[in-house]
């Protein structure tokens, strides 16, 4: 094999790589987007993260488990509280009470919803950040 | 010189008698607030925690297996949250709260508490037994449907004093079967709160 050959082959995998990283990138922004959709931040929420988000149909009520993770060097108090939606995304009961917590620096927590009943398919989080 | 005295102390007496009115306030400060935000007016059990409460355990116990998987909607009766702190605290709010989300889940519907019943049977006894009402729209005897869960809740507290006082609060809630008096579902929740001295 001449050593052109060798560089050609060289460059091409290099920008196969480039393709796949960008595209495992953008796949991992996407998510992140998708996850960000179902979060509604009020207040100063910057340095809360949103890690994690799973929901399944637990006995016929939407559960929702949402880990954020306090990205600061400093405690957090948040507020936070689900809004649950129907197909149409209608809220189906009354808003919820928002629920007060404390998150220490780099602390991960996960935030349990269970919808009021099982007419509501979808759902928003709701951070509001106190300070 | 004795009048003067006499007249310092009543003034003294209207302005503490002044300072304990609990009356309405007119032209101060007054504004609406969101109901559903965190109340941290004081370390006492307030109203954002029975709405916390209530909303979290309610749908735990409608996530139950007895609740959650029943094929048909499940008949509880409902006793009131006991008060076990020192604390007066309105457990009939609390009650009213998670019957309200239980109801509204529409699996769940209540069977009527004792105090309930009497109302019940004077209504079928002035429909049955008056003779004023159409015997075709009268609501029949003997078909009341009893319930096949009971549910219990207690709220209990416990004061710590330090540098800070430390309150917490704990709130129990449990499904009984009516028919075999066992424990079914039982859940419970803990809220602390800490306020400087």
């Amino acid at each position: 094999m001449s050593p052109n050959m060798n560089k050609r082959n060289f460059i091409k995998q290099m920008f196969q790589l480039g393709a796949l990283g960008s595209l495992i990138w953008s796949g991992v922004s996407n998510a992140q987007e998708g996850k960000e959709s179902k979060v509604r931040r009020t207040g100063s929420t910057g340095s809360i993260k949103f890690v994690d988000l799973r929901a399944v149909v637990r006995n016929g009520l939407l559960t929702v488990q949402a880990t954020f993770q306090n990205d600061s060097s400093f405690e957090r108090p948040i507020n936070y509280r689900f809004k649950w939606l129907d197909d149409s995304k209608m809220s189906v009961a009354n808003e919820e009470r928002w629920k007060p917590m404390n998150l220490f620096a780099g602390q991960t927590t996960d935030l349990v919803g269970i919808a009021p009943t099982p007419m509501a398919t979808d759902f928003i989080i709701e951070l509001n950040g106190s300070n | 010189m004795a009048k003067t005295i006499y007249k310092a102390q009543l003034i003294l007496i209207t302005l503490a008698l002044g300072a304990c009115a609990s009356g309405p306030r007119y032209g101060g400060n007054v504004s609406y607030v969101d109901p559903n935000s965190v109340d941290q007016t004081t370390n006492e059990f307030s109203m954002s925690d029975i709405g916390m409460v209530a909303e979290t355990m309610s749908r735990k116990m409608l996530q139950s297996p007895a609740i959650g998987q029943s094929k048909e909607i499940v008949r509880i009766q409902v006793t009131d949250v006991k008060n076990l702190t020192a604390e007066y605290i309105n457990t009939a709010t609390i009650t009213n709260k998670i019957k309200n989300v239980l109801v509204n889940s529409g699996k769940v519907e209540f069977a009527g508490s004792k105090d309930q019943n009497q109302a019940a049977v004077d209504a079928l006894r002035m429909q049955n037994q008056t003779g004023l009402y159409d015997s075709k729209t009268t609501a029949q005897m003997g078909k009341m449907q009893g319930a096949k869960y009971r549910v219990e809740g207690s709220l209990t507290s416990m004061t710590q004093r330090g540098s800070v006082k430390s309150i917490s609060y704990n709130f129990n809630l449990s499904l009984i079967d009516i028919q075999r008096n066992v424990m079914v579902w039982g859940e419970d929740t803990e809220i602390r709160k800490v306020s400087g001295r």
